[in-house]
């Protein structure tokens, strides 16, 4: 990933990073792809199994839930660079939780989880703290959002 | 005073906790302390460091921006699940809460220190990735419980969010799990209350999807809860009254529904103004405005208890006289048995209902005559006497809507002339979950200090309409206003 002169390290990118070991970092630097996406393109679906994390580098990116009976809605979308998806491939079992697509080309870093499967549980600590972070992040974003347009009287 | 092993019992029994083991709930059992904290007060505040874990015993507390405030399900969420980490937020980077933590009601907690969670992941790798991945998955939970509610909070009931909610993961639910009946349970008001056990016993069952469905149902139901709590007070006031021996006088009937009725509202968020105009002794003559009742309040027996009287004589009359008003109240239709049971223990003034039996017109004065009668012995009793001159319900906006001149032809024959004290309420028709009821006391006044001649009906109408009527509405708006 470093490799690609245009996209940061994984500690530049994504905040909390610098608290995962070095050992860690390397492994999922070396494993790490590159995608550059054209908007549409899914990159998780809901209740499929997760291989990889997706770090968004830039571009925009959707979350969508499946409601029974009405259809995938979006729910939230992001342009935060450095937000990871994809988190629920760390805890059982394993199937995303929401589609994740990209809703304008973007750039983004798909992060293998087999490396921390496999690897010291150390690992997956640190890595579930950082994730976990990330979305404790993005659900006050969401509250902020929906904070700031109530008043409004928008259908946010 | 500290019981380790009742505490490693509760911690060991949390199906929240599933994913630690034993050793990793004792630890926190070991370690928790018990903290109580009021309604109101804060567990933690926004950007303040994440010091330890509170799982919550019993109690709500809201997560969100804004502490004190009410839950909204979106920016601000409650929290009801016993055994929920209150506070992870803080022990993930950068270490530091995002949002605060606020008891909407009493609430207790136990606390364990972030040090000893730190301390033994230190030495325990193992430990600390069930740990955080125990924290992940709550704050996966949480976002997708935020997807969730951002798409249900389009609802405006609770119910049909509740009910989006198990319908959005149905096809992932067993077919006989219990949760598909839920719906039907909080749509019928007697059955709410089996909503919550089974949304409870699901809760801290062993199927994880029903378990996480149940927890972020019932913290959508957070104010349902509310007003279960309000309607089974409706209940135990209707009992109270319509259960009681044969033998019991109107007096201490009176006083005992207006002590339950204290209990109820003690539920609800009112505010009151104009307490200090009440007259110093009772003998008045009280009008209320008469707000609508929101459907969801009515008995199973179909006997809606219309809160906003009931709120006059309790929380405005009992409260500070110790004495139980008399209402004027209309007359049962032959329909309304649950009306009949409950008004002809109280004693009250009955009086016909113009739109539903008209009396031919001797019937009317005879009838009219009897009020005069009855109501004349409540004040010359020292009673207050509440009346609803409008005679029918109506909505905040616009109240009242026409006075009738009954109450004031009355008090114009009383012989010493009775104070009339005008209260004005408001959003008694809303849901009370979602409502700040409003009173307003205004000021006492006697008929012979406004008009020339009290006796004068014309004279007493117009005052009525042209004088009091407008401003008794800016009064409902004071009484609306109040938040």
């Amino acid at each position: 990933m470093a490799a690609a002169a245009s996209v940061p390290t994984l500690v530049e990118l994504v905040a909390g990073a610098n608290l995962l070991p070095t050992a860690l970092v390397r492994a999922l630097e070396t494993a790490s792809r590159v995608r550059d996406v054209v908007a549409g393109t899914v990159l998780l679906r809901q209740r499929a199994v997760v291989d990889d994390l997706v770090v968004l580098v830039t571009g925009r990116i959707a979350t969508l839930v499946d409601f029974t009976g009405t259809g995938d809605l979006v729910v939230e979308t992001t342009e935060q660079r450095g937000r990871i998806f994809g988190w629920s491939g760390l805890c059982e079992p394993g199937r995303a939780s929401a589609t994740v697509r990209a809703d304008a080309d973007s750039q983004v870093v798909m992060l293998p989880l087999d490396p921390v499967r496999h690897g010291p549980p150390r690992w997956t600590a640190t890595l579930c703290e950082v994730v976990a972070a990330g979305l404790a992040d993005r659900t006050w974003e969401l509250q902020q959002r929906w904070s700031s347009t109530v008043g409004a009287g928008d259908d946010a | 005073m500290r019981d380790t092993a009742a505490i490693r019992r509760w911690f060991a029994g949390l199906a929240l906790l599933d994913q630690l083991h034993a050793a990793d709930r004792d630890l926190f059992a070991e370690h928790a302390e018990w903290v109580g904290v009021g309604g109101g007060e804060r567990v933690h505040g926004t950007g303040e460091p994440g010091t330890a874990l509170w799982f919550l015993v019993e109690g709500q507390i809201i997560l969100g921006a804004g502490s004190g405030a009410a839950a909204d399900g979106v920016v601000r969420r409650a929290v009801t699940t016993p055994g929920y980490p209150v506070g992870w937020d803080g022990m993930v980077w950068p270490r530091r809460h995002r949002w605060d933590a606020v008891a909407a009601s009493p609430a207790r907690l136990l606390r364990v220190p972030r040090g000893v969670i730190d301390a033994r992941g230190a030495r325990d790798a193992a430990f600390a990735a069930r740990f955080f991945r125990l924290l992940l998955w709550l704050a996966g939970g949480q976002l997708r419980g935020q997807h969730t509610r951002l798409v249900t909070a389009r609802y405006d009931d609770e119910t049909d969010a509740v009910a989006a909610l198990i319908t959005s993961r149905a096809d992932e639910l067993r077919v006989t799990s219990a949760l598909h009946r839920i719906p039907a349970y909080l749509r019928s008001r007697p059955t709410v209350a089996d909503a919550f056990r089974a949304l409870e016993a699901l809760r801290d069952g062993e199927d994880a999807l029903e378990a996480q469905l149940a927890r972020e149902a019932l913290d959508l139901l957070a104010g349902v809860r509310r007003e279960l709590r309000v309607y089974l007070g409706l209940q135990r006031v209707y009992e109270a009254v319509a259960g009681a021996p044969p033998d019991l006088e109107a007096a201490e009937l009176r006083a005992r529904s207006c002590r339950a009725l204290v209990d109820l509202f003690a539920h609800t968020d009112y505010r009151i103004a104009g307490l200090d105009r009440l007259p110093t002794a009772t003998g008045n003559i009280v009008l209320s405005n008469h707000l609508d009742s929101h459907p969801t309040n009515r008995l199973p027996n179909g006997f809606s208890l219309i809160l906003d009287t009931h709120f006059v004589s309790s929380m405005l009359l009992y409260r500070t006289y110790g004495t139980a008003p008399v209402r004027v109240v209309r007359d049962s239709h032959w329909h309304e048995a649950g009306h009949a049971r409950y008004y002809a223990r109280l004693g009250y003034v009955m009086v016909p209902s113009a739109e539903a039996d008209p009396l031919p017109a001797e019937g009317r004065s005879a009838r009219y005559a009897r009020f005069l009668d009855q109501a004349s012995t409540v004040l010359h009793s020292g009673l207050d006497l509440v009346i609803c001159p409008e005679g029918r319900t109506g909505p905040t906006a616009g109240s009242p809507q026409r006075l009738r001149i009954g109450a004031f032809a009355l008090a114009a024959r009383l012989d010493p002339e009775p104070l009339i004290v005008p209260v004005a309420l408001a959003h008694f028709e809303e849901r009370l979950s979602r409502t700040v009821l409003g009173a307003v006391v205004a000021e006492p006044f006697r008929l012979s200090d406004v008009i020339a001649d009290p006796t004068d009906r014309d004279e007493v109408a117009a005052f009525v309409a042209d004088d009091l009527t407008p401003r008794y509405r800016g009064w409902v708006r004071e009484a609306a206003a109040l938040r």
